[in-house]
Parts: C-alpha cells; sequence; structure tokens
C-alpha cells in the first residue's frame, strides 16, 4: 500500500511517516500542500493523509483541489482537537474520515485499514478482511477461500457490520440495514444473528464486541505492528 | 466615617423645617387670633352703640331708661358676664354697674375705645363709647371677660399646631419616600452588580438610571471593558500557550508510542512506558488548556447554541470510548432516550468524553461505567455512573476545582477534566452533582440541564 502523507510539522510527520512504514506500507511525506497535485498525478496512491493545518495552502483547499480532479481517492483528514468545526467541513469537502491530534498510532493504523478496505469493496465489489473475502457480487464469503454457510440475515448483518468494522453500530443501524428483507426482524433477533456471526468467524481474527445497551462493535485483532 | 445618602438628605430637608415651623406656627396663630378678637370686640362695640340708644338728653338731664328685658338681653351671654355703664360728661354714673367707672380720660363723641382692664379681681375686655350730650360726649361702656377671647386663643392654638403637625408629618413623609425613590437607582446598581458572577464582564446596562448617576455607570463599563481586554488578553495568551505546547507534545506522544511498539530492549520497557505516560498526559493537559481557554472566551457567546439530543452525544461517545474501554478492561454501557437540550455540541461532546475518560481511569480495570440519557420532570439527564472506588463526600466539591485530584485518584488525568465538565455545565446552565449510586458503591456524576421548555 501507497500512502501520501501531508503533515507540515517535522516531528510529528517524521513519527507518523515511520510507525506507518513499520506496517510495512510505503510512504511519501510532504510538508507542502502546493506539491500534493503534482504527486497525486504522478503516483498511484491508495491513500491520503492530510492535516487541515498547512502553510502557504490550507488542508481544506488541498481537498477542494483533490476532489475535483481525482474522484473517490481515500482522504483521511487530520485536524486539531479544539477546531472540531473543522471536521464537519472537511467531510462536507468530501473528505472519508478525521482524526482528531493527538491520536495514538494504532488508532490511525486502524483508520487508514478501514479506509483503504472500504476503497477496496467500493472498487472490487468485495471486503478483504485478514483471512476472510466476501464477494459482494456473488453474495458469498470464504475463510481462506472456503465457503462460509450463511444464512440470507445473518449475511446482511456481516456486511454491514463489517463495513463499518472499527466503529460502532448501533442495533438500530443495524436493524435499519437488513430491514429490507421480508418483515423487520426484532432486536432480540439481531442478538441471535450475532452470536450465531461470532461463532461463525471464530477462526477469522473478528471479533464483534457488544456495547452494552447500545450496539455492536466489530474489530480485527491486531497482532501489533508487524516488524 | 461611613454616612447614609439617606440620611444625609433628611438632615437636610428637616433641619431647616425645625428652624421654620416654629416662625411660620407663631405667624399663623397669630394671623388666625387677631380677627377672631377684632369680631369679639366689634360685637361689644354694636352693643355699646345700641346701649346708646336709650340714653337721652333732655337740656341738663339725662335720661337712662333700658327695659328690664332689653337689660337682661344686654347681659346674657352664653360664656361671659357682661357689664355695663352710663356716665355723664362730668364723671357722674347715670346707669349700670359702678365698678366700671374707672379713670380712662376724655374720649370723643362717636369713638370706640377698646381697652383691657382689672376690676375685683376680674380681667375685663372694656369698650367706651363716646356718645354726644350737649357740647361734651356722655360715656357708654361695656365690659365682659374674657372667657370667649380665651376659648378663641385655645382654638387658634390648637389650629395653628394641628396644622403644623401635620404639614411636618406629610412633609417627612413625602420626603422619604422621594428619598427613596431617588435612592432606587442606586439601589438597582447594587443589586446588578451583586448579582454579577465573577466572570461576567458586561457592560452594566440602566437606560433608566438618572444622569447623575450616568458618569459612575460609564465609569464602572469602561473598568469592566479594561478588565475584560486584560482577561481576553490572559485566556488568548492561554490559549496559545497551550496551543505552541501541543504540537511538540503530540509528537512526544506519537513518538513514544512509536518506540513501544518497534523492537526495543526489554530493560528499556518500563522507561519507555513512563515516558509514554507522561507524554500522553502532558498532551492531554495542553488540549485540555486549550478548551478550557476556548470555553471561558466562547462562554457569554451564545450564538453557537443549537438544539441537540444528548442521545446522540451519548452515540457519538460509544464510537469515541468503546475500543478504549475495552483496552483499558471496563465495561462501558449505555442506556440512551432523546433528551433535547440548547447547546454546543462540541462542548457537550468534550464533557461527556472527559466524565467516560475520568470514569475509566478513576474507577480502573473489571468495573462497569453506564451512559444513561433521559428526561426528568423539567430537566434533561445526562448520567455517568461506575461501580469504582467512588469520591468521598468530603472531596467531591473539590474536584470539580482546576489541577485538584482525588488524594487516592490514579491514571494520567491533569486534574482538569473535571474542571471542565464544571465550565462546559456553567456555560450551558446546568447543574453538576456527585452522587453515590443506589447500590452505594462507586460514583455517578449527574449533569442536569434545564430543557428547552422551562428555560
Amino acid at each position: 500500500m501507497r500512502i501520501l502523507l501531508v503533515e507540515d510539522d517535522a516531528h510529528l510527520g517524521e513519527t507518523t511517516a515511520r510507525a506507518l512504514r513499520s506496517q510495512l506500507w510505503v510512504v511519501d511525506w510532504t510538508i507542502d500542500g502546493e506539491s500534493v497535485m503534482s504527486m497525486v498525478s504522478l503516483v498511484p496512491y491508495d491513500i491520503i493523509i492530510l492535516d487541515v493545518g498547512l502553510p502557504s495552502i490550507d488542508g481544506f483547499e488541498v481537498l477542494r483541489c483533490l476532489r475535483a480532479k481525482n474522484g473517490d481517492l481515500p482522504i483521511l483528514m487530520l485536524t486539531a482537537r479544539d477546531a472540531i468545526e473543522d471536521r464537519v467541513h472537511g467531510l462536507q469537502l468530501g473528505a472519508d474520515d478525521y482524526l482528531v491530534k493527538p491520536f495514538a498510532l494504532m488508532e490511525l493504523v486502524a483508520r487508514i485499514q478501514a479506509l483503504t478496505r472500504r476503497f477496496h469493496a467500493r472498487q472490487h465489489n468485495e471486503i478483504l478482511l485478514g483471512i476472510l473475502r466476501i464477494d459482494l457480487t456473488a453474495k458469498r464469503a470464504f475463510v481462506k477461500e472456503m465457503p462460509l454457510e450463511l444464512l440470507p440475515r445473518e449475511w446482511a448483518v456481516l456486511v454491514y457490520i463489517l463495513n463499518n468494522v472499527g466503529k460502532v453500530v448501533s442495533k438500530e443501524q443495524i436493524l435499519e440495514a437488513i430491514s429490507g428483507w421480508d418483515e423487520a426482524p426484532s432486536s432480540g433477533a439481531i442478538e441471535v444473528y450475532i452470536s450465531r456471526l461470532r461463532a461463525k468467524l471464530v477462526t477469522t481474527g473478528i471479533s464483534i464486541r457488544t456495547i452494552r445497551g447500545f450496539g455492536y462493535l466489530a474489530e480485527e485483532s491486531v497482532d501489533g505492528i508487524q516488524s | 466615617m461611613a454616612f447614609s445618602l439617606k440620611q444625609q438628605l433628611l438632615l437636610w430637608f428637616l433641619v431647616p423645617i425645625l428652624v421654620i415651623a416654629p416662625v411660620a406656627a407663631t405667624f399663623q396663630y397669630w394671623l388666625s387670633l387677631t380677627p377672631a378678637k377684632q369680631e369679639i370686640d366689634h360685637q361689644l362695640g354694636d352693643f355699646a352703640i345700641a346701649a346708646s340708644s336709650f340714653l337721652k338728653v333732655e337740656g341738663d338731664n339725662l335720661h337712662f331708661n333700658m327695659t328690664a328685658e332689653t337689660e337682661h338681653l344686654l347681659r346674657t351671654d352664653q360664656l361671659d358676664s357682661e357689664f355695663f355703664l352710663v356716665i355723664a360728661p362730668d364723671g357722674k354714673v347715670v346707669a349700670g354697674d359702678p365698678a366700671l367707672n374707672t379713670p380712662e380720660g376724655k374720649i370723643a363723641t362717636g369713638e370706640l375705645r377698646y381697652i383691657d382692664r382689672e376690676i375685683n379681681g376680674r380681667v375685663l375686655r372694656m369698650v367706651v363709647y363716646g356718645v354726644a350730650c350737649g357740647q361734651k360726649a356722655c360715656q357708654v361702656r361695656i365690659a365682659e371677660t374674657l372667657l370667649k377671647r380665651n376659648r378663641v386663643h385655645t382654638q387658634a392654638l390648637i389650629t395653628t399646631l394641628l396644622s403644623i403637625l401635620v404639614l411636618g408629618l406629610t412633609i417627612t413623609g413625602v420626603l422619604l419616600v422621594a428619598v427613596r425613590h431617588g435612592l432606587k437607582p442606586l439601589q438597582d446598581l447594587r443589586t446588578q452588580l451583586a448579582d454579577r458572577t465573577f466572570d461576567d464582564l458586561q457592560p452594566l446596562n440602566l437606560p433608566h438610571a438618572p444622569s447623575e448617576l450616568q458618569p459612575l455607570i460609564s465609569t464602572l463599563n469602561q473598568l469592566f471593558k479594561r478588565l475584560s481586554d486584560a482577561s481576553a488578553v490572559q485566556k488568548a495568551f492561554l490559549a496559545d500557550a497551550a496551543h505552541q505546547l501541543r504540537t511538540p507534545l503530540t509528537a512526544l506522544q506519537t513518538e513514544s508510542e512509536l518506540a513501544l511498539l518497534e523492537p526495543h530492549p526489554e530493560s528499556l520497557h518500563p522507561t519507555l512506558e513512563r515516558m509514554h505516560h507522561s507524554a500522553s498526559r502532558a498532551a492531554k493537559l495542553a488540549n485540555q488548556l486549550l478548551m478550557i481557554a476556548r470555553a471561558d472566551s466562547d462562554g457569554h457567546n451564545t450564538t453557537e447554541f443549537t438544539r441537540i439530543d444528548l442521545k446522540d452525544i451519548g452515540a457519538e461517545a460509544a464510537n469515541e470510548w468503546s475500543s478504549r474501554a475495552f483496552s483499558a478492561g471496563v465495561d462501558l454501557g449505555f442506556e440512551l432516550e432523546a433528551s433535547t437540550v440548547y447547546g454546543q455540541p462540541i462542548l457537550l461532546q468534550e464533557l461527556l468524553s472527559n466524565l467516560i475518560h475520568n470514569a475509566i481511569e478513576h474507577a480502573g480495570r473489571g468495573t462497569q461505567i453506564t451512559v444513561k440519557t433521559y428526561v426528568l420532570g423539567q430537566a434533561s439527564i445526562l448520567d455517568v455512573e461506575d461501580n469504582g472506588p467512588g469520591i468521598n463526600v468530603q472531596e467531591r466539591q473539590k474536584v470539580l476545582q482546576r489541577f485538584s485530584r482525588g488524594r487516592h485518584a490514579k491514571g494520567v488525568g491533569s486534574g482538569l477534566g473535571l474542571a471542565i465538565v464544571n465550565d462546559i455545565a456553567h456555560i450551558h446552565g446546568a447543574n453538576i452533582m456527585l452522587i453515590t449510586p443506589d447500590n452505594n458503591k462507586g460514583l455517578l456524576v449527574r449533569i442536569s440541564f434545564r430543557t428547552e421548555a422551562s428555560r
């Protein structure tokens, strides 16, 4: 995976680049917003990590240019904690996600994975998560190319929560997402589907945590940074 | 020496009144008495003239023939005893009471002379009337005791005293009311100043204050402006300092985290871990300082307030904290019901974030934390409850202050978390309560917002 990191603070940029490289990702780091456009036209990046507070040309301007030119390249914005209105602005301008400084490195890694996964799903109509592969066209799931047997509603729940790995989804959201299937299931039924899915995913390293009173959080077990 | 403006004003008014009042009273007494006395004298004179018609002059002989009925009529009076005397020009008594024959000197014909005389131990008012008796003048004298006159005196005195009393009381009363009314703007000013919170530096607004007070108010407003400017400079400095600190601290935090994740000698691990903790704490502190500076300066600017559902704030927190709570070994749960408040979403997210962070740090591994939003009567409630060690009652008020940490606090808290919660609650006019939960274990932090209907 090839990442473009746009961060003007030398120290933070260097550290972040090193952390991302330790994931065996290729990272190009620039402190200059103006060079982004030329770099993007030369190199096929998988994701751009863009700091809002850049000298000379600000992150939003870069974002605008990128969206005007390169349709759907995943873009993760970095914003200061006190400038949360920036998040909204960024998302309106077409950023895919934002991360508030200071962030934990593992959080950044997880967000990048989630973003590129979603981008991949959009482009190839399949979700790849560790050894799990979900073919959205054929509506089939595979673990290490072995087919995973799923009932239609289990399939719908699985697709929904895997599209939101690393995010908390409420029961209501799941219900809404799968209610296209005959009559709407009860929230008790959701618990049943989740527990069946847990059993079926046990070998994949994907865990579905219950957030008491709220919903679920699917996470890919992180084995630490590969060295 | 401190003096009361009211007393001063009353003194300045009442002293002259006390001086003027006796003078005015005397004057009024005299004014009301004189006509009354003249009236009584006048009647006495009329009697004398009437009585003179009974005096007949025939050559050198004088006759005074008054019937008994007429004399009775003359002598009858409700109060006073009446006397009369007729004297010939040579001083001989013609008729009447000889006791009245005091030497009075000559009198012209037609003249009425009023005199006071003490006769036989009684003071009498006497009128002497000159009647033509040939070439000379006879005298008709009528006298009476002073009871009527004394009564007139008493009445005049009472009237005067009463009117002065009524006047005095009225003036004093009106004065008291006027002074109170006149001083009301001062009272209003005092109330406005007394009601201020320590951080309220808005200009005073007293549009109806009298022009005499305006210079004071405008001076006070200038003072408030200067204080407010100074405070703004200070906050800007705080925000600036925090902002400048944040970037290197964030880098330090990331660096130390990276060092922990990368292969490193076992012996360095505890050091790296401590470094990372300190860096995280410092970075968090810088962010919180910035937040406080921003919250303070935006505190009175309610333009960014919107209607928001606490449930959404709770959902946002679920997203932010679920994973971290799990890593910290804490069971973080939610019971979210719709409850609308009027506020700033960013600040409310920060508030809840701080409460959850505190609960995780304070309650520790293996505990349960529950975030609840609901409506209770007139209030929208946000509860964060944990079943950790809790905070003892004596420390509760203290932990809401800046840089105060519970004595047994653990974790990387800066001591600013609850202070920020307090500030944000204050900005939203919300109450913050630290309660021991029903099961008598842990801590329940309750933020109670007035709902829009009750605002």
